[in-house]
């Protein structure tokens, strides 16, 4: 009969066998996963490889101890491991579970894949789309698993680092919305990669209650904390919302207040993130210094957006179970700092990244395109064809969304008054856009003749 | 008037012409233009027909016999494979799938879509010579089988089909059901119940 120790060890190996197994299975039809999670599978079986032999090297090499010591240690050994393991079970593994051609826009890959290369060069980045059952977007860097490991930093190793992008997979097929992912997503990939909001100087939760009364010190803790917590997560937001106007122009607000509105009220703010509507109105701000002002139609749109929304950076804190008073003094840290926040990441952005109010025209001229039932994702310009940029694409998409859905849907001959119409209309409009960025990624990397 | 097939300078005229409602996307390569005819790509999307329990297909009735209650009966699965991957078709498989470009069909031309013959001496078919009509925009649907006796493996954007250009003559052509699609659509069929 084996002893407790060898129990150990088989059990422990064992669930390393069924991850492998997992990860095999995965990743065994490479043809429908995505670019970044085939990789991500190689890098997750090297992990599983090194774990592996790594327990079993020093689980042997303790067997020279005397009993009492070797239990010890491989109990510690044990629990070490165990707990990266876990971290694969929970973390890893769902990404590239999600990460299926078929729960995914694989267009936006291409997309994401080449912003990050050109905002941000010199970052050997790997970006992982993945769809989850969870209504939400996020994004999220992971070293390679091996250096995650190893306890490497990542500015030490060879190895990329990976960028998860989740969206729910139920709005596989809602390219218009997904507009929040490439906006507000990757203003957050730029933000860890230029270090902005990291720079920021929050001040110490103690520093900031340190006037109140002594007697009122203990129901202030809890406000501290609050403070601390919002604060630094509000302006990370703030900064991604920023990010997202300078590089995406008015799809950011649409696509961004289309998902907001789905999932609660835009004047609720929580610890993670300020209400929507004030983040609205920072979008708004960023839309003005880049131009768009003087562009009627999204000057109309903003001012209607302010006249919903008149007091959205100076109404009161409205938090749901979140100390109100913590949030409040959190805004008020924050609020003053934004048009500061603009000038940064203006700094950042390179001119030819920046989506001003000059390439307004264009986005004008392919949404009549897509009105007359025409893909976009090429133009012929100068005698050639050449391709889109998907930001031009998505904001022309966005167009005839708010304001001629029903021409849209006429060239069908179908009526958006009609609820059985209406979602049939919205699907092929998401259908033109992807099969746009898709030409787009194609034209880019297949110049014409 | 008799059917008369465009020749090659036209149609690579037309399709430069910005104003022309004739166009494809991505607008193709010169070399790809022939007498008549535009070599066209498959895209990403592949619906493999299923063998499932389901007895047969009424197709005049245009009901599955045997589905139960359900409403839709899915008779393909949808593969999506990434731009960079491949698709295996195995021998005898039937498919679905439809072209990565996308047309736009002017008043006055018609096409058909029918196999390259490099594709068909392999046995990978464009099993039915899929017919476009005037005023259609959109991906056409592609039927393919592969009829020879090894797998074959088709990537995204690889040339296996081309459109056939004739002239025609509709001043008000009919919106099919499928006008402005841009992925393969199976017939519709529903469950007896």
């Amino acid at each position: 009969m084996a002893n407790s120790d060898q129990q150990n060890r088989a059990l422990f190996l064992e669930r390393l066998a069924r991850l492998d197994g997992a990860v095999q299975e995965a990743s065994g039809r490479p043809d429908r996963l995505t670019q970044g999670a085939i990789e991500f599978a190689t890098a997750l079986r090297e992990l599983l490889g090194v774990l592996g032999s790594d327990f079993t090297g020093r689980w042997d090499a303790l067997s020279g101890l005397d009993e009492g010591d070797r239990d010890e240690f491989r109990n510690q050994l044990l629990t070490d491991v165990q707990d990266a393991v876990a971290d694969v079970t929970m973390y890893y593994l769902p990404i590239l579970l999600g990460a299926q051609a078929s729960r995914v826009p694989t267009e936006y890959e291409l997309v994401v894949e080449d912003l990050l290369s050109s905002l941000c060069p010199d970052w050997h980045v790997i970006p992982i789309l993945w769809g989850s059952d969870e209504y939400s977007y996020a994004t999220r860097d992971w070293d390679h698993p091996v250096d995650w490991y190893s306890g490497n930093e990542n500015d030490q190793s060879e190895r990329p680092v990976f960028r998860e992008f989740q969206l729910p997979s139920i709005e596989r097929d809602s390219t218009l919305l997904h507009g929040v992912l490439v906006g507000h997503e990757i203003g957050h990939a730029l933000d860890s990669f230029y270090e902005v909001s990291d720079g920021l100087n929050v001040p110490e939760a103690r520093d900031v209650f340190n006037e109140a009364a002594p007697e009122h010190e203990a129901e202030l803790l809890h406000s501290a904390y609050v403070f601390s917590a919002a604060a630094k997560d509000w302006a990370g937001e703030i900064i991604a919302d920023i990010f997202s106007g300078l590089i995406f122009g008015p799809v950011a607000l649409f696509s961004f207040r289309e998902f907001s509105e789905r999932t609660g009220p835009p004047t609720v703010d929580s610890l993670t993130h300020p209400g929507s509507d004030r983040r609205y109105e920072v979008i708004c701000q960023v839309l003005e210094r880049a131009g768009f002002g003087a562009m009627d139609a999204v000057a109309e749109w903003i001012s209607d957006f302010r006249s919903m929304f008149p007091d959205a950076l100076d109404r009161p804190i409205q938090a749901e179970a979140v100390d109100e008073e913590g949030c409040q003094m959190a805004w008020d840290w924050l609020k003053p700092s934004i048009p500061d926040h603009i000038s940064r990441c203006f700094e950042v952005i390179e001119d030819n990244s920046l989506f001003s109010a000059e390439r307004w025209p264009l986005v004008e001229k392919l949404s009549r395109r897509l009105l007359g039932g025409h893909v976009i994702g090429e133009v012929y310009v100068g005698g050639a064809f050449t391709f889109v940029p998907p930001p031009s694409i998505l904001n022309a998409g966005w167009l005839v969304k708010a304001n001629s859905l029903f021409e849209f849907g006429q060239l069908m001959n179908l009526d958006t008054s009609k609820r059985e119409d209406v979602g049939h209309i919205a699907l092929t409009l998401d259908g033109l856009i992807a099969k746009s960025l898709e030409i787009s990624f194609h034209r880019r990397r297949n110049p014409w003749e | 008037m008799g059917v008369a097939i465009p020749n090659r300078s036209d149609i690579i005229n037309r399709l430069r012409d910005e104003d022309d409602e004739f166009s494809i996307s991505p607008m193709p390569l010169t070399r790809s233009v022939g007498s008549g005819t535009v070599d066209l790509s498959i895209g990403t999307v592949f619906m493999p027909a299923e063998r499932s329990a389901i007895p047969s297909v009424r197709i005049e009735e245009k009901r599955v016999v045997g589905a139960g209650n359900s409403i839709d009966v899915p008779l393909f699965a949808e593969v999506r494979v990434h731009p960079k991957g491949t698709f295996v078709m195995q021998p005898r498989q039937f498919i679905l799938t439809a072209t990565f470009e996308y047309l736009s069909m002017p008043h006055d031309l018609a096409g058909l879509i029918q196999s390259r013959s490099t594709f068909g001496r392999m046995g990978i078919i464009s099993a039915t010579a899929a017919y476009v009509a005037p005023g259609f925009k959109g991906c056409p649907t592609l039927e393919v089988l592969n009829a020879g006796e090894v797998p074959i493996e088709l990537n995204p954007y690889r040339h296996i089909c081309q459109l056939v250009l004739m002239s025609a003559d509709e001043p008000e052509p009919k919106i099919s059901r499928y006008h402005l699609s841009t992925r393969p659509w199976p017939a519709r069929v529903a469950a007896d119940s």
